[in-house]
């Protein structure tokens, strides 16, 4: 966002509307750190930040690459033009009873970097994806985080991406059971190197024998992780609902 | 966006708290799907969620809503989004739902007896979880729990943690009520997932909790 500064008189409204901080009052004019704000929009929504004097407003070059890295990685009300799914992630667990991208004997894994409220930078992202790609991980196809690899095999995103921070990136994809462990284990591995925090998700399908049952997934207790105790369902009324 | 995910704070303070969304599979049962996704948000908005919005109108119910310009708006691929406070409202969706067999995905998020019940009375076998395991990284980074409980209302990230300090301090010296500041901080949520009930509860239990400390 940029500010129109001879508009601007210093009223300090906006500053606190800024997740990430990159708003400050400089000789009674709001200034915005272009390095520090992530496009996400809010400070120039009206309806939240009532600037008296409708002073801030979008930069042109923000749907222009590689900026436009930040504005749709952080900005929920822009589509990617490439999933046209508004957000950053996919329609995930939401309607996996119709997609079936979850199936039994399989775990659904979101790595949301930057997540929450601290934002990241794709070099954090790069560290994580370089770190999974001793496996034979196939990134979720409609996630927008796919469009900015340079070779996904061995993890390395675009350099110019590299140069984008975002309020959140997140790695999405889908592994047998049994590489549950091994995945885990780099994943925690790998957040004692990065330079921000992640949100991490399981997703995985009711049982059979007792569909009322939360999934219990043992292997979790070698990592100390116990899932929090508000989680996602997927009610399974989609239609048609996805046989196996 | 697995924006519902992942709301911190005590388990005792998600009693009252169930952001609901419902969506059809790009692709799969998304076209023509306008209709039905319509009809769920007029099942969902009839049984008064506490929380409303929508990215395509970019409103939500705590800046002055209007329904009809959202219902009217309402796309093959909108997806239906909210909050609501009391679990018998949702019980009652889910049911209308049920009946009307729209075919259109629907999560819930909610302490897990808590939906499985709720699952039971509505006659519904749920499919698939996703389950928040935590925060890893440089957690040093993160603000102070009782700001997190609120910013992580807002899976998007949108509310920041300097507003929610500025309005928890406001609370805690009388300058503004519960609720006031509740209405506040809802506003950046567009996706309308923000539950004003539980951000007016832990703003009054922050100001109690600081009125003993002065006694
Ligand atoms: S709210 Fe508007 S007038 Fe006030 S400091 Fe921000 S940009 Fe300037
Ligand atoms: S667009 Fe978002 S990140 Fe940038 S200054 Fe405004 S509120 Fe801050």
């Amino acid at each position: 966002m940029l500010v129109h500064e001879d508009l601007c008189v210093g009223c300090g409204l906006c500053v606190k509307y800024c997740p990430v901080g990159a708003i400050t009052i400089v000789d009674r004019k709001a200034h915005i750190d272009q390095d520090k704000c992530l496009e996400c929009g809010t400070c120039g929504r009206q309806r939240i930040v009532k600037c008296p004097r409708g002073a801030l407003y979008e930069n042109p070059g923000v749907y222009t690459y590689p900026r436009s890295i930040r504005k749709f990685f952080s900005d929920p009300m822009a589509y990617h033009p490439e999933t046209k799914v508004p957000g950053r992630g996919t329609e995930e667990v939401k309607t996996n009873d119709v997609t079936g991208r979850v199936k039994r004997g399989e775990y659904g894994i979101a790595i949301e970097m930057g997540r929450p409220t601290v934002g990241a930078s794709y070099v954090d992202v790069e560290k994580m994806t370089m770190a999974l790609s001793k496996f034979n991980i196939e990134y979720e196809a409609k996630n927008p985080v796919k469009t900015l690899f340079l070779d996904e095999k061995k993890g390395t995103l675009k350099e110019e991406a590299k140069q984008q921070s975002v309020i959140s990136g997140i790695i999405e994809f889908t592994i047998p059971a049994e590489e549950l462990e091994a995945v885990l284990e780099t994943i925690m591995e790998t957040a004692k190197t990065i330079d921000t925090v992640f949100s991490l998700d399981l997703i995985c399908r009711f049982s059979d024998e007792d569909p009322y049952k939360m999934p219990e997934v043992p292997v979790l207790e070698k990592f100390g992780l116990a899932p929090r105790p508000n989680n996602k369902i997927n009610l399974g009324m989609g239609r048609p609902l996805v046989e196996e | 966006m697995s924006h519902t995910l992942h709301r911190f704070g005590p388990e005792e303070t998600f009693q009252n708290d169930f952001p609901f969304i419902s969506r059809p599979a790009m692709k799969i049962n998304s076209d023509g799907a306008a209709p039905k996704m319509r009809r769920v948000m007029e099942i969902a908005l009839d049984h008064e969620p506490v929380n409303w919005g929508s990215l395509t109108t970019k409103q939500n119910l705590t800046m002055g809503f209007d329904r009809e310009e959202l219902l009217n708006k309402t796309e093959d691929n909108s997806p239906a989004m909210g909050c609501f406070d009391d679990r018998d409202k949702v019980v009652a969706v889910l049911k209308q739902l049920k009946e009307e067999d729209l075919g259109m995905s629907v999560v819930i998020t909610g302490l897990r007896d808590k939906v499985e019940e709720m699952c039971h009375e509505a006659g519904l076998t749920p499919h698939s979880a996703d389950l928040a395991l935590g925060i890893f990284g440089a957690t040093e980074l993160l603000p102070e729990d009782e700001t997190l409980c609120f910013t992580t209302m807002c899976g998007h990230a949108m509310l920041s943690a300097g507003l929610v300090r500025q309005i928890r301090k406001a609370v805690r010296e009388g300058r503004m009520t519960p609720e006031e500041g509740a209405k506040i901080l809802a506003k950046p949520c567009y996706c309308g997932i923000f539950n004003q009930t539980r951000a007016a509860m832990l703003l009054e239990q922050e100001k109690e909790a600081n009125q003993k400390n002065e006694e």
